[in-house]
């Protein structure tokens, strides 16, 4: 036996009608938008607002793909990590990224250390690796291999001077 | 007589008579020939050891150190000990915390001879060495080297420090060149003293936390519980050869846990205290581990070969015993080698491959409404372990460290307290070996299931301490740092100890400089320290006092004037930890006799647990309301009081109704020891 709804008339035909009637009004505004006269280009001094102050992190570019954002715990640095969105099993490849203070990228004295391991496991990286740092708040750190498939936890050690302080991310190894 | 030399002497020159002329001259030589075999053998027959021990290089043969480890006795002391050293003549000598002075040689039997001394010595002793006779060196907690003539009651002479301070912690001959070596953990370096003047003649660096040296062939070599390792120093180097040092941490056999002891017994051959595997490992200088024997005491206080922090160690070579220092146990045990055809005991055998974790001296509990944290330091497996505490049990949800010096590493962890904060818990780790702090939170929320869950501790921050003290002007001091306990205030100030100096250093929460308390002298041995309001409490066991600390770096003390006094005029009790109840009382341990005191603002003092008189302690110390060398203590939300007992690796928690419960090591809980056990009477107890 068949549903009894199978067999009614459904409320298709007024519903499209109600959309276009919507989508005509709205172009018909953004037109009349469109034709206002411009803002002048230049104002009156009073007229302009105060500098805000720069917000923080505000020189970090976007997110693209095969990128992984991560933040200290206390939000004192985020790290942009070029990171591939399916890393590779027991396959050795380069980490790089770039690491933010609020201001800015870090200064080429802060240590930047790049690690991995699998917590829940009890193990790091079979091959430890070493980061090395670039200008810009730039670090790489080539010889990464996870060795097994899961969940692994990334850390990135921040060190000025005799402060460190880490961000943490977790990636699935498939 | 006569005859035989006239015979001799005819000049007849026959074959024959020269034949019997010869004759006749052995027989006059015969007695005195018979006369040179005779006591020849009799050396070789009766003093083959003695002699090799002596003169050979090597007085204990491999196979013969495969049979180390058999029992042969023991000596126990009701005060503490607080250092050994072997005597010239044989024997060995012990000094008490309370300057007691205990020599012992064997009479008739092993050891049983004893001569008694009081040192007129300030300070408690940390280490001894005899230097003749009748003359000690023995070095203080209040960094000073004392030589002292036991059997002259003048004043003892102190040996001035080179650098104008140092802590010396163990005290060695060097049989080479008859010089002395000490330890200094203060600048962690090994100095090389002319025994006679105490004058520095070289001197080697880079140790982190030196507990023993020894000299083995033309080596000195350094027992370190920061490196975890045994290390080699050389003659003419500036600092000891890390590069080539033997061990590495860990349980199995040739890795170390804590070293705290070590004695040459020849150019090759080095007998090792692990301390905290609880064994005697016996290191070749070719960097092989060659034997070891020790098994962690099965039950309380037991001996006869079980081992339980076994730290300084004297190799006797007259009576071929080693005789193994146990200051947590107030005792030494005598350990010589097994007949090879003799069974070994199974503490001789035992082989750990994994590290054997107690509960350390510190441990903290998290501050919020629904807090439900425990966090212990294990310095044994250098690790802080994190526990639900709301279950009559507390069960392990997570661990963070292990042994290193890489971020979120330990050093041996040596205080822990939580900060007062909402969300996710977060704890602060001071590390004495790597001279920082780490703060960690706990990311787990109070309604989430109690699992274990191995990634929920996160590290959130740390700072090099000694960097940090190069950018501060008031707080260079002439020694390295060395972070002890802390605690955090509400307001987010941590108070970290600093040993080295006998202050406070302060930071706030994001770890910047904030200043410093004591310092000049107004703390001698801080050990403990907690919040208290806008200040801090703090336990000198130096001075066998409680203070309470003002932020503007005023201090009074509290009133223990009810709790018995020495002679002295020193309070018969060491505050080991302390904490402010919400009533307003100073809850405080004392690790000399295992008591917990309640003290209030008039001075009046309750004693919580413990025995009163020495008569009421059980012989294993582990009874219901008994403590064995406690350490820290917590107060919770709710009042109730949570102190280590650290002696018995066990926690104890006063409730707010009074009751008290117990956890941790099964044999240490009440409950173990009222068990009827198979070989005793029915009904009886231990």
């Amino acid at each position: 036996m068949e549903p009894e709804y199978e067999g009614s008339e459904g409320p298709g035909w007024w519903i499209l009608g109600v959309l276009t009637v919507s989508l005509v009004l709205g172009l018909v505004m953004l037109l009349m938008v469109g034709c206002q006269p411009q803002v002048p280009a230049i104002r009156d001094a009073k007229d302009v607002p105060a500098q805000p102050e720069e917000l923080p992190f505000a020189s970090m570019p976007k997110i693209q793909a095969d990128q992984l954002s991560m933040v200290t715990a206390d939000g004192t640095y985020r790290v942009i990590l070029d990171f591939p969105e399916s890393p590779p099993e027991n396959r050795e490849f380069q980490v790089s990224g770039t690491a933010f203070e609020s201001s800015g990228p870090v200064a080429d004295e802060v240590k930047v250390v790049f690690d991995a391991g699998m917590p829940h496991h009890g193990h790091g990286l079979a091959l430890e690796v070493e980061t090395t740092r670039k200008s810009g708040g730039g670090f790489v750190t080539p010889g990464v291999r996870f060795h097994m498939k899961g969940r692994w936890l990334l850390t990135v050690d921040i060190k000025d001077g005799p402060h460190l302080e880490r961000a943490r991310a977790w990636v699935r190894v498939r | 007589m006569g005859n035989r030399v006239g015979c001799c002497n005819s000049g007849r020159g026959t074959g024959i008579h020269m034949l019997r002329c010869l004759l006749a001259k052995l027989r006059s030589g015969t007695v005195l020939l018979i006369s040179v075999l005779l006591i020849s053998g009799a050396v070789l027959s009766t003093g083959p050891a003695v002699a090799s021990v002596q003169k050979g290089p090597d007085p204990i043969s491999v196979e013969e150190l495969e049979r180390w480890g058999q029992f042969r006795g023991e000596q126990e002391w009701s005060i503490p000990p607080a250092a050994i050293c072997g005597l010239l003549n044989g024997g060995y000598a012990v000094i008490l915390i309370d300057g007691t002075l205990e020599i012992r040689r064997s009479g008739e039997s092993l050891f049983d001879s004893v001569q008694r001394f009081t040192l007129k010595i300030a300070g408690q002793p940390t280490c001894m060495l005899q230097l003749t006779e009748n003359r000690f060196l023995v070095g203080t907690d209040r960094g000073q080297l004392f030589s002292c003539d036991v059997k002259n009651e003048s004043s003892p002479v102190e040996w001035a420090p080179p650098t104008g301070s140092w802590k010396p912690v163990a005290l060695a001959h060097r049989g080479s060149n008859s010089q002395v070596l000490v330890v200094d953990q203060l600048h962690g370096q090994i100095l090389e003293l002319n025994s006679e003047s105490g004058k520095t003649l070289q001197s080697w660096t880079g140790f982190i936390d030196p507990t023993a040296v020894t000299e083995a062939g033309k080596s000195i070599y350094v027992t370190d519980r920061g490196w975890q390792r045994l290390i080699p120093c050389v003659d003419g180097e500036e600092s000891g050869r890390f590069e080539e040092a033997l061990g590495d941490h860990g349980a199995a056999p040739g890795l170390l846990a804590g070293p705290g002891g070590c004695a040459a017994i020849s150019g090759r051959w080095i007998f090792v205290s692990d301390t905290d595997n609880h064994r005697v490992q016996i290191f070749g200088t070719h960097g092989i581990a060659l034997h070891h024997w020790g098994l962690h005491a099965l039950l309380p206080r037991e001996s006869s070969g079980r081992l339980h922090y076994p730290t300084g160690l004297v190799y006797d070579a007259e009576s071929r015993v080693v005789i193994v220092l146990e200051i947590s146990e107030s005792r030494v045990q005598y350990f010589g080698a097994r007949d090879a055809e003799s069974r070994p005991d199974p503490a001789e055998l035992w082989a750990r491959v994994d590290l054997i974790s107690h509960y350390g001296k510190h441990w903290a509990i998290d501050r919020g409404a629904r807090g439900f944290l425990l966090a212990v330091l294990e310095p044994d497996s250098e690790r802080v372990v994190v526990l639900d505490r709301r279950s009559e049990t507390p069960v392990e949800i997570d661990e963070v460290g292990g042994h290193g010096s890489r971020a979120a590493l330990f050093r041996t962890p040596s205080g822990i307290d939580f900060l007062n904060r909402s969300g996710f818990q977060r704890f602060v780790v001071a590390d004495r070996g790597n001279r920082r702090l780490q703060m960690f939170e706990v990311r787990r929320r109070p309604e989430a299931r109690v699992i274990r869950e191995s990634w929920i501790t996160a590290l959130v921050r740390s700072v090099d301490l000694g960097e940090l003290a190069n950018t501060i002007p008031e707080w260079k001091s002439p020694a390295p740092l060395r972070p002890g306990a802390l605690a955090c205030l509400d307001s987010g100030i941590i108070g970290v100890i600093d040993d080295s100096s006998a202050r406070v250093l302060l930071l706030n929460d994001r770890f910047q400089p904030m200043g410093v308390l004591g310092g000049s002298g107004s703390l001698q041995r801080p050990v403990a320290i907690a919040a208290d309001g806008d200040g801090f409490l703090i336990a000198d066991a130096g001075a066998r006092q409680i203070s309470r600390w003002r932020l503007d770096g005023s201090s009074k003390q509290i009133d223990l004037s009810a709790v018995s006094q020495q002679p002295d005029g020193k309070m018969e009790a060491i505050p080991a930890g302390v904490a402010r109840h919400p009533d307003g009382t100073v809850i405080w341990t004392d690790s000399l006799k295992g008591r917990l005191f309640r003290t209030d603002s008039s001075g009046a003092t309750q004693q919580i647990l413990g025995a009163k008189i020495p008569e009421e302690a059980s012989d294993t110390r582990t009874g219901e309301r008994e403590l064995f060398n406690p350490g820290s203590l917590q107060i919770a939300a709710d009042g109730s009081i949570w102190v280590v007992d650290f002696g018995n690796h066990r926690g104890v928690v006063i409730e707010k109704n009074g009751n008290v419960r117990h956890f941790g090591s099964g044999s240490y809980l009440p409950a173990a020891q009222s068990e009827p056990k198979p070989e005793s009477a029915p009904g009886g107890e231990s």
